[in-house]
């Protein structure tokens, strides 16, 4: 059985609804990307698990028992906070304390608890530093300390990156992965994001306007998205209308292809097999570093078209005519409703 | 370079400002030390005479002690009510602070001389006749610095995200009322300093509705000072010195605990 299970959750506000039925499941130890644009409702779902929202209808089970309406400060999941929500009047230390100071541990247990994990986020040295003097990176760190030393059943991360900048960002996803992995720790990870929640996650959750619109590991997400917001929120996929699907490719429905997916040749000697073929003409040539991407302007449509930057490789112009091949498994159907998955 | 002479200019006109509203004080002060100051740019000679007849003075010091429990009775109650009222609205109903900002402002829109009649006539029709005590004027002071406590305690809530502090105290096994008590005063410490310290300014200086509500019944500072202004001139300097320095006091007081709570944040990592 699965150490967490949503069911037919629902939860409003003042008749605006912000999810509606929504089921799934977790295993313990996974670690779960809640993906999807501002505003879908992803951190009032969160919410809503943690108990700091009463939702309208549903259940939460954890580890088989229904936490729907036991009191938040029962409920032993930890989360941290996209502003932190670090205690100022408090240090580093006494801000990671506070838990277990509630569950009236002993001090030098306290004491052994927090140096710790305070090792283990890698923040020795700064136990007496005010949350004031902290650096954005240094200060998410205390939070998920906070988090974590009290052992938490599940963790819950809304956006715990998006204030910090690039390379801090990669830094900390990587060690929030590795502490996770460590204490085997279900873990629910909020952000719109689709890179980070590639990297980081076991399976993505895909949301869209209060539905879960997909759930699968990031490579399936990404290969096979369901519909048309699947398919444009991850990766850049090329959307395809349902009357050019079916002309081309004999799908009655919209279609996606991954930019990656097309080769691009000047004859065709240069390609070994496909099943499609089209011409047309380089309209636009961009240099995305490694990636060089072509947008080819075809009869009725454009397609962008991303090839590896390598010097051995042919170039194209802008104005050259070129062919386009694709193969069938790379042309993805997709559902015209989004949702049910 | 043009730094500095910006520097300079700003300098020159904010200490010429500054000796412009010293002026008067220090012309107070000078003239409570002085034997007879007349027609000469000097004085004639130094005393302490004023000051030693108003500390002798046992009606001074009553009338200063009952400004004082006034004035702290008045902000007591201003602080019980007022702090979990902001508090639990700015937690649970934010849209309640936008209407708060416009009834904070009642007190002063409207002329003490105006409200005082309104006061007398509301607690001598009520079955408690407070009219005239010291009770009576705990609540209409109480009434007057509420602007002020609200002003001060908002102001420095919105520095702190309640909300979430709150939530993130829950989550780790506080209760809600714990939580405001261990996370979120400790944050509004300077605001609620910042409330006392302008408030008791405030009200040690209140004139009009001591004298009107009560009167001579129970003789604040303020009361005590009008009924000596045919006393002699440099007694009355002396007793307002008195008064300044005590505000200063309050004031230096005040600054030095909001200037010890940044040192202690300002300590940066390296
Ligand atoms: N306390 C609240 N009262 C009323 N409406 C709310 C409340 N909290 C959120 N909402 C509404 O719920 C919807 C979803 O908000 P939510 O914060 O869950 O989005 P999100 O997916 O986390 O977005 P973001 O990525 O911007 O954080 C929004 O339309 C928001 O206006
Ligand atoms: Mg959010």
């Amino acid at each position: 059985m699965s150490y967490v299970q949503v069911r037919n959750l629902s939860k409003s506000f003042d008749n605006n609804q912000i999810f509606n039925n929504i089921n799934f499941d977790i295993h313990k130890g996974e670690f779960i990307s809640l993906l999807g644009p501002s505003g879908c409702g992803k951190s009032t779902l969160l919410r809503s698990i943690a108990g700091l929202h009463n939702v309208d209808s549903g259940n939460v089970y954890v580890d088989g028992e229904d936490i729907t309406y036991k009191d938040v400060q029962k409920r032993n999941i930890g989360m941290v906070f996209q502003s932190y929500a670090l205690f100022p009047n408090l240090n580093v230390f006494d801000n990671i304390a506070f838990g277990l100071k509630l569950k009236k541990l002993s001090k030098e247990v306290i004491r052994k608890k927090v140096l710790q994990i305070i090792e283990l986020v890698d923040l020795t040295g700064k136990e007496n530093y005010y949350i004031d003097a902290l650096s954005g990176g240094q200060k998410q760190r205390v939070a998920l300390a906070r988090a974590l030393v009290v052992e938490p059943n599940i963790l819950l991360l809304d956006e715990p990156l998006s204030a910090l900048d690039a390379k801090i960002r990669k830094k900390l996803r990587t060690m929030i992965r590795q502490i996770q992995q460590e204490l085997n720790l279900t873990t629910i990870f909020v952000t719109h994001d689709q890179e980070e929640a590639m990297i980081m996650s076991d399976r993505i959750f895909l949301m869209d306007k209060g539905n879960i619109v997909q759930q699968g590991s990031p490579i399936d997400i990404y290969t096979n998205p369901v519909n048309k917001f699947a398919a444009t929120f991850i990766g850049n996929y090329n959307i395809l209308k349902k009357k050019f699907s079916l002309k081309y490719f004999n799908l009655n429905c919209q279609t996606a292809i991954r930019p990656e997916a097309i080769t691009l040749a000047i004859s065709n000697t240069d390609v070994i097999d496909y099943d499609y073929c089209l011409n047309g003409r380089i309209s636009n040539v961009q240099l995305l570093g490694n990636i060089i991407r072509y947008n080819v302007k075809l009869d009725d449509f454009s397609l962008n078209v991303d090839e590896l930057n390598d010097i051995n490789r042919m170039r194209f112009f802008k104005q050259d005519a070129v062919k386009l091949y694709f193969k069938t498994k790379d042309i993805q159907p997709l559902k015209d409703t989004i949702n049910e998955f | 370079m043009l730094k500095n002479v910006n520097h300079y200019y700003h300098k020159t006109i904010i200490y010429t400002v500054l000796m412009l509203m010293a002026l008067p004080i220090l012309a107070t002060l000078v003239y409570s030390f002085s034997t007879k100051w007349g027609a000469t740019i000097l004085p004639d000679g130094f005393t302490f005479k004023w000051y030693i007849d108003l500390f002798g003075d046992f009606r001074f010091w009553s009338a200063f002690l009952r400004s004082a429990i006034v004035s702290v009775g008045a902000l007591a109650l201003g602080l019980v009510l007022l702090i979990p009222i902001i508090l639990l609205a700015c937690h649970s109903a934010p849209i309640l602070l936008k209407y708060l900002n416009y009834i904070i402002l009642i007190p002063f829109a409207i002329p003490p001389v105006v409200s005082s009649v309104g006061l007398l006539q509301i607690y001598s029709d009520s079955a408690l006749n407070i009219s005239g005590t010291a009770y009576i004027l705990i609540g209409t002071y109480f009434t007057i610095i509420i602007p002020f406590i609200y002003r001060s305690i908002t102001n420095s809530l919105s520095a702190v995200n309640v909300h979430d502090l709150v939530d993130a105290a829950r989550l780790l096994g506080s209760s809600t009322f714990k939580a405001f008590i261990l996370v979120v005063l400790p944050n509004i410490k300077k605001g609620i300093l910042t409330a006392v310290f302008i408030s008791l300014s405030v009200l040690l200086g209140e004139f009009v509705f001591a004298n009107i509500l009560v009167g001579t019944q129970y003789e604040t500072l303020q009361v005590y000072l009008y009924s000596k202004r045919v006393a002699s001139g440099h007694f009355t300097s002396a007793l307002v010195i008195t008064y300044f320095a005590f505000i200063f006091l309050f004031t230096v007081i005040a600054s030095y605990i909001g200037t010890k709570n940044e040192l202690r944040s300002s300590k940066k990592s390296v």
